[in-house]
């Protein structure tokens, strides 16, 4: 009986393994690819005869990725730690404030998520565009069209927080408000600390969302400079598709993967625990 | 206010304070809600609504909405006449014949991922990385692993004996193969997490009975793992479709222009084209709304299976 455990768990082990092979073939082709010589591209298997970082040099010559880069950050880090903070906020109204009409209000805001992005994309591109007779200022020539809408906080994030927060005892913020604590007090120096991890797993995945963002920034930045590193590269690549130059575009796709896969190896245990945990939570 | 309120009921001085806190308190909630509900109003609703209104006008992109001339449903009726539009959603919903095909396997995988062996987490870990990858990267990559001629699929497929594999970039019989199989790996990951999750709340107990009954690895995973993972299930399906139903990058950067005979394009890339390309913002708001509807539709359905699955 034991014996017919550890064999069925060696089975299921080696095809999990198996698996895991499929997974990240296509990675591992992409990165052995992008150090080939264009004519190396298919003969020799997966790794190259030949070692030339002539791609990655191409890549870096041709495209400003520096600034590609910077404009990406720009775009996924401060706004997604402003909205976070925004959202950490408005959870613990819902949550823990007194007010009237506080279900209503959230149920009204969790609403709009079911509008699809694509179907509000049109006069949101107006509206950065500045074609309004109350609203003039062009703004697709800045970078505000991918700041500004995330300022505002995410709902997922605040309906997450929010059940979160319902765990904690109201006793917490009651003792707090009896020592004198104003709610701007509770939320800085309580409630924030006490939602950091689950609030970081969430501002990750959110800020890997915007990292890997590619419509939006498609149609709101028509300022080449402003383009995230997404826009540059997938011009990039479909510009070396023409001429089939397989090294160049994985080269370009390497450099999309590698900054994201960093971040989810420092955080890929608290992203997949918060993930289980708003799992059971929905 | 508050003068008047205490001199009505002669309120003594702390009960006052009292009423004078939860005003504080209401205040300080609202104040804390208001940036999120300011944003949804101006980067939401009102677009929301403008897509409607535009909808039942014929606006030429880049002039001004105001000054568009009212139509009715003309637009509606253009839509529903269009032989691309019509393809373009059966294009959509054809992708989804994925969402299932990812289901089933999720599921195995999550239930060999869930029996307590050593490992285990690292394979969660490395069938998440397809997740958080650029999809636009992962899309040229594809390309080229689909590529007919020398793409590994094909090159695996001959050596397999396949002496014809397909041609799966030009053949409009497989075109939409290559974004489902796409899809699926890159979804199959965020699957078994929530999978794995579901597993893990379900009591031991159920198990334990089962096994002193005698039932069999296989009865116990149809009888109970299955019917309790219910949920989850529901739930994936009805993300899986609402986010199929807006599916844009992966079918306009792999293929240019529609794909081979139109097989590949979706109701987001017509909306995009119309509006943007043709300049025909009406149509497109027509074709954004009936979209919003369809999403509307599926996530009613979803509550009301949910809240089946909760009595």
């Amino acid at each position: 009986m034991k014996n017919r455990k550890r064999i069925v768990n060696i089975i299921i082990f080696t095809l999990l393994a198996l698996g895991s092979v499929l997974m990240l073939y296509p990675f591992i082709w992409m990165v052995f690819t992008s150090f080939k010589p264009k004519l190396h591209v298919y003969i020799g298997g997966l790794l190259p005869q030949v070692w030339t970082t002539e791609s990655y040099t191409q890549i870096w010559s041709e495209i400003d990725l520096l600034r590609g880069f910077l404009n990406t950050a720009l775009y996924s880090i401060p706004p997604v730690i402003a909205g976070s903070l925004v959202s950490v906020a408005a959870a613990y109204a819902f949550a823990k404030i007194r007010f009237k009409g506080r279900n209503g209000l959230f149920l009204f805001l969790l609403g709009s998520i079911m509008i699809p992005f694509p179907s509000i994309m049109v006069p949101q591109y107006v509206l950065f565009s500045g074609q309004f007779s109350f609203f003039k200022l062009n703004l697709l020539q800045t970078p505000w069209p991918l700041i500004l809408p995330k300022l505002t906080g995410n709902v997922m994030m605040i309906f997450f927080l929010r059940q979160f927060l319902f765990g904690i005892p109201d006793s917490l913020v009651e003792a707090a408000k009896i020592d004198g604590c104003s709610h701007f007090r509770i939320y800085w120096k309580i409630i924030l600390p006490l939602t950091i991890p689950a609030l970081s797993a969430h501002g990750v995945l959110w800020f890997i969302a915007a990292w890997n963002d590619y419509l939006a920034p498609t149609l709101f930045i028509k300022n080449p400079a402003w383009q995230p590193v997404t826009v540059m590269i997938a011009k990039f690549n479909e510009q070396y598709a023409i001429n089939n130059h397989v090294p160049r575009i994985m080269a370009g796709s390497v450099m999309l993967i590698v900054p994201v896969l960093i971040i989810y190896g420092l955080f890929q245990r608290w992203i997949i625990e918060s993930m289980m945990f708003s799992a059971v939570k929905e | 206010m508050q003068r008047t309120a205490g001199k009505r009921v002669a309120a003594p001085d702390l009960r006052q304070r009292g009423l004078n806190y939860r005003q504080k308190d209401a205040l300080w909630g609202y104040g804390m809600i208001a940036i999120p509900l300011i944003g949804m109003l101006i980067f939401i609703l009102i677009p929301f609504g403008m897509s409607v209104y535009a909808s039942f006008t014929s606006w030429p992109m880049g002039q001004a909405i105001e000054k568009a001339k009212v139509v009715g449903v003309k637009n509606y009726v253009d839509m529903f006449n269009n032989k691309l539009f019509w393809q373009s959603l059966g294009n959509t919903f054809y992708y989804m014949i994925g969402i299932p095909i990812g289901l089933a396997i999720a599921l195995l995988l999550a239930a060999a991922m869930n029996r307590g062996t050593r490992y285990e987490k690292v394979f969660r870990v490395i069938y998440y990385v397809p997740v958080i990858s650029s999809l636009v990267a992962i899309t040229f990559v594809f390309q080229q692993i689909f590529n007919s001629d020398v793409g590994i699929i094909n090159t695996g497929l001959r050596w397999l004996g396949v002496s014809d594999p397909p041609n799966w970039m030009s053949h409009a019989g497989y075109t939409k193969w290559v974004i489902i199989i796409m899809a699926v790996w890159k979804g199959l990951g965020s699957s078994i997490i929530l999978y794995i999750a579901g597993m893990q709340g379900i009591s031991r107990s159920y198990y334990e009975a089962a096994q002193v009954d005698g039932a069999n690895w296989w009865q116990i995973f149809r009888k109970i793992t299955l019917p309790l993972l219910m949920p989850v299930t529901f739930y994936l399906i009805v993300t899986g479709v609402i986010g199929g139903s807006q599916m844009y990058v992966e079918p306009r950067l792999m293929f240019t222009g529609n794909g081979p005979n139109n097989s590949t394009f979706t109701t987001v890339i017509h909306l995009y084209d119309r509006t943007f390309v043709n300049s025909k913002a009406g149509y497109g708001s027509a074709v954004a709304v009936f979209l919003a509807v369809v999403v509307f539709i599926l996530t009613l359905i979803q509550f009301k299976l949910n809240g089946k699955g909760d009595k």
